[in-house]
């Protein structure tokens, strides 16, 4: 992983600098001359041989776990990062928890009442979720649920109720996902012989499913869900920027829009290291939940 | 391999693949939007590119919609002459909302422009003299319950000369917009006293500035002007105390006339006495922008007023091309790779497999940010976003597909006898992995889609004038909350494709996929 | 077992985080004023205890304080965005300088009507020559860390933000001046090379502020210390508190502010940085904050009906331009320039895309700005333009870049302007930047065609509102000329305006040389914008100056 993360910050760092567009004039607008501006690059450093300044930003990030201030808000971007990740932290939260919740459950009832109306309901309703743009879904729940009936607010962050309309839109697709990782999941511990002993038992059709069928079935379900976590976090950065949730993914796009290369090179490295955290957990988790991946 | 024996695998499919209605359905949905896309500007009502009003007269709709008029308007003198407008001193013009209309003076008249829809007046004033036209704007708000106002005030001019002591009755014209009049200085009075009565306590907020002047025109008066030369009493007697001009002003709010009385022999200066608008209403269109659905613009028009459903039609092409070429790009460069790693195996095949995991690690939009961050916003930089994370895909289902038909005993007994591996790939390996690449591939096309108006929506998209539907809707997302057709309509643009070309894949999936039985 | 154990775990965590989220975000927007007040109160008690052994005369004092602080509150403002510096040596936004103005304070500064008044100056002479401005200070003034105000603050000030070394974005703004000299503890006089009766203007801007010498010091010995986010250190009825990136910037009042009869009415003003602009309407409109600007026109029209909220709306000093390389022959007849100028329909401009919240620039600067002169508009006539069209050197039209800056409402400008311009043959493609690459891209001069510029004199005088747009010496990279736009005879009349003291002759040639620029059409002009501001409706003494800019230092609740 090591090895990976470096390369990745060689590639942070060049994809920043060699993008065209000029931090300085973006700090201070066209109000400065060119002597000014002149000293200000130098200031700054930007005058310095890429090298140089390669090996200024890994010292002050490996040695002093420093990743610079923002240029445009001079702020200490390490600090903001953190700060911004508990607003993107409990965004993806909840969404995972909504996704769970509402993919789960149609996922049994689709496995259990199999090519019913309501599995075939299901089913065309999760291509669905999957086809519709988070964004534009984003902007029509604003619509109805903040504009028509004014239950929840349009945009922003502060009370509880901001998160509920950003959160539902962002757990919706992976909802989707979920319910056909049960629905296949379910359907195959059904197969199983134990159910149908279970059932030969006498046992009333929900305790099966409740007792056994359930637990069998939703552990690949959990395995599924936490691979799902980074796209949730992907599928953040749209959904902040819709509903304004000052989270990561918005500070990424502002970063990006102004050339904020200190922000712009921490977030990579951040969600570089987060996607590759998940996989080798999940690369773990199967491993631990299913012996026989290890013979392969 | 088995049912090759009865039937062609062609035919099976295809029974297999027209058993599933939604699928079929959606096939056809595809050609559709195909055709769309291909066909579609042809026969799209308008031109996306400008306004509609710009349109109408082309298209032969004979559509009354004024946004702007000029207003005649002279000046009278108290020796009954009339001037132009040109020649009137200081002409100040200032309508009471300014966000509903605008007036402003040019070198042929006055002209007022309407902004929003609703109702407002427009006052014009020279020196002691102004009148009031009424302006209707009709759009969304209803002009039903708009009351008539009195536009302008004629006082009768007496020719004669006066003199110390004399009594004069004034008789005047108060015309309103309806065309009635008030003739008696009671009935104005009450009229005024109605009407600008009630908004004298506002203006109360808390603002400060240097512009805000307070004037006040809110009351009535009847009231000499040359208060030692005349003056009028409540029922509007005048007396003449001296010689020399007298003025009196009758005024009822913005509204104000003059009369000039010549007391004594001595010949005065002919002075403006009112201001005559040749119309008292003018009614205008606010048909800027944002037109609601109609029978004419079924899906309304947007924020530059242009025909939301020409536009969707034509950016229905650019939206195939991201999702088409992108996803070929990707395929055929993820196919090869694939292919290549999956046959020689070896280090190629590690190198390949290490950079697929890290590139399937992040998600695809973040990957499309990335590269378009680098590259800069553009059609063809969003294609080559979309394709890079498009690759990777590929490469891996094509890797495992390889994988298993490298063990296949035709491609063993291809290599025993010694042919070469460029050809047992392309001849004998490639066409094995297929149909798989085929369901992808349409899978990937609304995946690419998505991503490529997520990439347009958040800003990073090319040309932003463009009828493209990802940029239809980032324009339209500001006023989302005020106006909804909007952002529905291209956005049900792009879900009713991506949806189309996922039933499709799915259906392929099931129809190739040879576990599942006729 | 253990499969069930981590499901129910996983379950638990989930609504664990989702309790803490809905604790933590509940607490959010009444933290701040909630615990401010609670935190003040336990100060004052405790201030009352220690103070109970004390003179009389020490607790009338507290008494005052007392019973001001009640009548207070707290105020919170709704901006547009995160300030980018608390030194206004290194700022040019204006959402910094908003915040600024609560806590510093220059010589001069302009009022309501665009008058230049005395603030820490009680007096200033100009020489007859108008190459000196003598200031005489006001004696008694303290900054928020205890130091005196006087003609040393000054120069240390003027001398540090002048000296290119230190990389202040105001450097250059000051480069006018030539010399600061002390004539005494309180006097102060300003000397330029070339005689300038702007010098006071200049002075009068927000970023002429002055902050402790202290703080300039702390720079000087430690390079490191950071000025942008801690040397907010002046003068001024507010003093900082705390900056909190993309959260808040508080300051508080300041009680031995030097003005007594302006001292804060109100005991806290919150900052906090709303980006996107539908989220600040309705924090307004939820009561989560007391003021907010600028708001998007759409929004505006709605709440001009809210009972609660009061709406300004009124002129600003930036006036939106379209910009053309003269380095490109397409713009070099004038035909075709006055013809681009007929083309645009500013009526229609104003009612579409600003819903009547602008009006139609009549000259290079806006009304508000002093010297400004109207000129009979460019009338929206398509018919005449393409007349004048076809009698140039482009008849057949022409193709054209325009560029924009990638905001709502520039990007809509800009597509208005192209719809309009396609009419009488040029065909533009429009093309958005961030506004950062954009200057960018000016400053270099090189593919520069058409773009859309907005410039307003933060000196509120012609020549600062003129000058970098059309002296033959502002071409790139001087900025901010990016026209390549060259005219000797505004270039003789720029100075000899500058060089005029009689204010009415320096108004009479400025007046001429807006007439020319006009005519010459080197920019097709476009609109004045208004500032919308609105607040809730118990906030009062909200002061709005000409350039639009909002001044907050009398705010109190009704």
């Amino acid at each position: 992983m090591i090895p990976i993360l470096f390369i990745i910050t060689i590639i942070a760092f060049l994809f920043v600098h060699l993008t065209p567009g000029d931090p300085i004039r973006i700090m201070y607008g066209a109000e400065i001359d060119q002597e000014t501006y002149e000293q200000m690059r130098e200031r700054e450093g930007f005058n310095d041989p890429l090298v140089v300044q390669y090996g200024r930003y890994m010292y002050n990030m490996a040695i002093q776990g420093d990743f610079g201030q923002s240029y445009r808000t001079r702020s200490d971007v390490s600090e903001e990062v953190l700060r911004r990740f508990g607003y993107t932290f409990i965004l993806t939260i909840l969404s995972m928890f909504w996704a769970i919740l509402i993919g789960v459950t149609v996922g049994i009832i689709s496995a259990t009442k199999r090519n019913s109306i309501l599995d075939r309901l299901g089913m065309i309703s999760t291509i669905t979720a999957l086809s519709i743009p988070e964004f534009w879904f984003g902007l029509m729940m604003m619509q109805i649920f903040a504009v028509q009936f004014g239950w929840f607010p349009t945009s922003g962050s502060g009370t509880w109720l901001h998160l509920i309309l950003p959160s539902l839109t962002l757990g919706f697709g992976v909802a989707a996902t979920i319910v056909r990782f049960t629905r296949s999941s379910v359907l195959e511990v059904l197969r199983e012989d134990y159910v149908r002993t279970a059932r030969a038992k006498g046992q009333k059709e929900s305790v099966v499913i409740w007792s056994h069928v359930l637990r069998n079935a939703l552990i690949p379900v959990v395995t599924m869900a936490g691979l799902q976590f980074g796209f949730l976090i992907g599928g953040a950065v749209v959904v902040e920027q819709v509903f304004a949730w000052p989270g990561l993914g918005s500070y990424l796009i502002d970063g990006i829009l102004t050339r904020d290369y200190p922000v712009i090179q921490a977030l990579i490295l951040l969600f570089s290291f987060q996607f590759l955290l998940i996989n080798l957990l999940v690369d773990i988790s199967y491993g631990f939940l299913n012996p026989q991946i290890r013979y392969e | 391999m088995d049912k090759q024996k009865k039937n062609s695998p062609f035919r099976i499919f295809l029974r297999k693949f027209l058993k599933q209605r939604l699928a079929v359905f959606a096939f056809g949905l595809v050609i559709m939007i195909l055709l769309v896309g291909i066909f579609g500007p042809l026969f799209a009502p308008y031109d996306p590119h400008r306004p509609v009003t710009a349109q109408y007269a082309d298209k032969g709709i004979d559509v009354d919609q004024l946004t702007s008029s000029t207003v005649q308007l002279e000046g009278r003198l108290s020796n009954g002459e009339v001037v132009d407008q040109s020649e009137l001193p200081q002409l100040q013009t200032e309508t009471e909302n300014r966000r509903i209309a605008s007036i402003r003076r040019t070198q042929s008249g006055v002209q007022i422009s309407a902004n929003t829809s609703g109702a407002t007046e427009a006052v014009i004033e020279s020196g002691d003299v102004s009148s009031v036209a009424e302006i209707l704007v009709e759009g969304e708000v209803p002009l039903d319950d708009v009351e008539p106002i009195v536009s302008q005030i004629i006082i009768a001019q007496p020719e004669e000369a006066f003199s110390i002591g004399d009594e004069y009755q004034i008789n005047f014209e108060a015309l309103k917009t309806d065309g009635s009049e008030i003739t008696t200085i009671e009935e104005l009075r009450a009229y005024t006293e109605e009407k600008y009565g009630a908004d004298e306590e506002e203006d109360t907020s808390g603002f400060q500035s240097g512009s805000s002047e307070n004037e006040d025109s809110a009351s009535f008066q009847l009231r000499s002007l040359t208060e030692d030369v005349v003056t009028v009493n409540e029922q509007g007697v005048v007396q003449f105390e001296e010689e020399g001009e007298g003025i009196v002003q009758i005024q009822s709010g913005d509204v104000s006339s003059v009369v000039q009385f010549q007391v004594g022999n001595e010949q005065v200066e002919p002075i403006l006495t009112g201001i005559y608008l040749e119309s008292t209403t003018v009614e205008l269109t606010d048909a800027y922008k944002h037109q609601t659905p109609s029978s004419m613009h079924i899906f309304g028009t947007d924020h530059q007023n242009r025909d939301i459903l020409s536009r969707v039609i034509h950016g229905t092409k650019e939206t195939l091309l991201i999702g088409f070429v992108s996803v070929a790009i990707g395929t055929v460069i993820g196919t090869v790779l694939g292919l290549l790693a999956g046959y020689y195996g070896g280090w190629l095949d590690s190198l390949v497999t290490r950079m697929t995991d890290v590139l399937l690690a992040f998600p695809g939009i973040l990957l499309a940010i990335a590269v378009i961050a680098f590259l800069g916003a553009g059609l063809t930089n969003i294609i080559f976003a979309v394709a890079v994370f498009t690759i990777p895909v590929f490469i891996r289902i094509v890797r495992a597909s390889t994988l298993s038909l490298k063990e296949m005993t035709y491609v063993e007994a291809a290599k025993s006898i010694g042919v070469p591996n460029t050809v047992i790939i392309f001849r004998h390996i490639f066409p094995g992995t297929l149909s798989v690449v085929m369901v992808y591939l349409t899978m990937r096309i609304g995946v690419a889609i998505l991503i490529g108006a997520a990439l347009s929506f958040l800003g990073l998209g090319g040309d932003i004038t463009a009828p493209e539907w990802g940029s239809m809707l980032s324009a339209a997302k500001d006023n989302s909350s005020n106006i909804f057709h909007a952002t529905f309509f291209p956005g049900l643009a792009i879900v009713i494709t991506v949806l189309s070309f996922n039933i499709f894949g799915d259906g392929l999936r099931d129809a190739l996929d040879p576990k599942l039985k006729e | 077992m253990l499969s069930r154990k981590g499901i129910w775990l996983l379950i638990v965590l989930s609504f664990m985080f989702i309790l803490a989220a809905c604790q933590s975000n509940d607490e959010t927007p009444n933290d701040e004023s909630n615990n401010g007040v609670t935190e003040e109160e336990v100060n004052e008690t405790e201030n009352d205890n220690t103070n109970a052994g004390n003179t009389n005369d020490n607790e009338e004092v507290n008494n005052e304080t007392d019973a001001s602080s009640e009548s207070g509150g707290e105020v919170t403002v709704g901006i547009e965005a995160e300030p980018t510096s608390m030194d206004p040596h290194n700022t040019t936004d204006g959402n910094s300088a908003t915040v600024q103005s609560t806590m510093f304070e220059g010589l001069l500064r302009f009022d309501e009507d665009m008058n230049i008044v005395n603030v820490l100056a009680e007096d200033y002479d100009y020489s007859d020559d108008a190459t000196e401005v003598t200031f005489t200070l006001r004696e008694g003034v303290t900054f928020h860390d205890g130091t005196e105000f006087d003609a040393n603050v000054v120069k240390e000030n003027l001398d540090f933000v002048r000296d290119s070394e230190n990389g202040l974005a105001r450097s250059s703004f000051f480069s006018f001046i030539d010399e600061v000299e002390v004539e005494d503890d309180f006097t102060v006089t300003i000397r330029s090379e070339e005689p300038n009766s702007a010098m006071a203007s200049y002075m009068a801007h927000s970023s002429a502020a002055m902050k402790s010498v202290d703080e300039i010091e702390k720079k000087q010995e430690d390079e490191d210390y950071n000025l942008d986010r801690e040397g907010a250190v002046g003068t001024g009825p507010f003093q900082f508190v705390e900056w909190r990136d993309s959260e808040h910037v508080i300051v508080e009042k300041f009680d031995d502010y030097w003005n007594e009869e302006e001292l804060a009415r109100v005991d806290q003003i919150t900052f906090r940085p709303v980006q996107e602009a539908s989220t600040r309407v309705n924090m307004l409109q939820t009561g989560e904050v007391d003021l907010i600007f600028p708001i998007p026109t759409l929004n505006a029209a709605e709440l001009e009906e809210e009972e609660e909220i009061d709406l300004f709306t009124g002129p600003t000093t930036d006036v939106f331009y379209i910009g053309m390389n003269f380095e490109n022959d397409k713009y070099e007849d004038l035909d075709v320039r006055q013809a681009m100028n007929h083309a645009v329909n500013k009526d229609g401009l104003i009612a579409q895309v600003l819903d009547g919240y602008g009006t139609i620039a009549d000259s290079a600067i806006a009304p508000n700005v002093y010297g400004y002169s109207g000129q009979p508009i460019y009338e929206y006539d398509v018919e005449g333009a393409q007349e004048l069209m076809d009698g140039s050197e482009q008849s057949d039209g022409f193709e054209a870049t325009l560029w924009t800056r990638n905001s709502t409402e520039f990007i809509s400008v800009a597509e208005y302007v192209a719809i309009q311009l396609e009419e009488i043959g040029i065909d533009v493609e429009v093309q958005a930047y961030e506004s950062g690459t954009l200057f960018d891209m000016l400053d270099a001069g090189e593919d520069t065609d058409m773009w859309i510029g907005r410039w307003s004199p933060g000196t509120g005088e012609a020549d600062y509102g003129l000058r970098p747009n059309f002296a033959s010496d502002r071409v790139p990279p001087n900025f901010n000329n990016s026209g390549f736009y060259i005219n000797e005879e505004l270039d003789e009349m720029f100075d000899e305006a500058l060089a005029t003291p009689d204010e009415d002759e320096a108004m009479e040639i400025y007046a001429e040389i807006q007439q020319k620029i006009y005519e010459d059409a080197p920019w097709v002009f476009l609109h004045i914008p208004d500032a919308i501001i609105a607040k809730n409706r118990d906030l009062v003494g909200i002061y709005v100056l000409p350039s639009g800019a909002v001044n907050l230092n009398l705010a109190e609740f009704q």
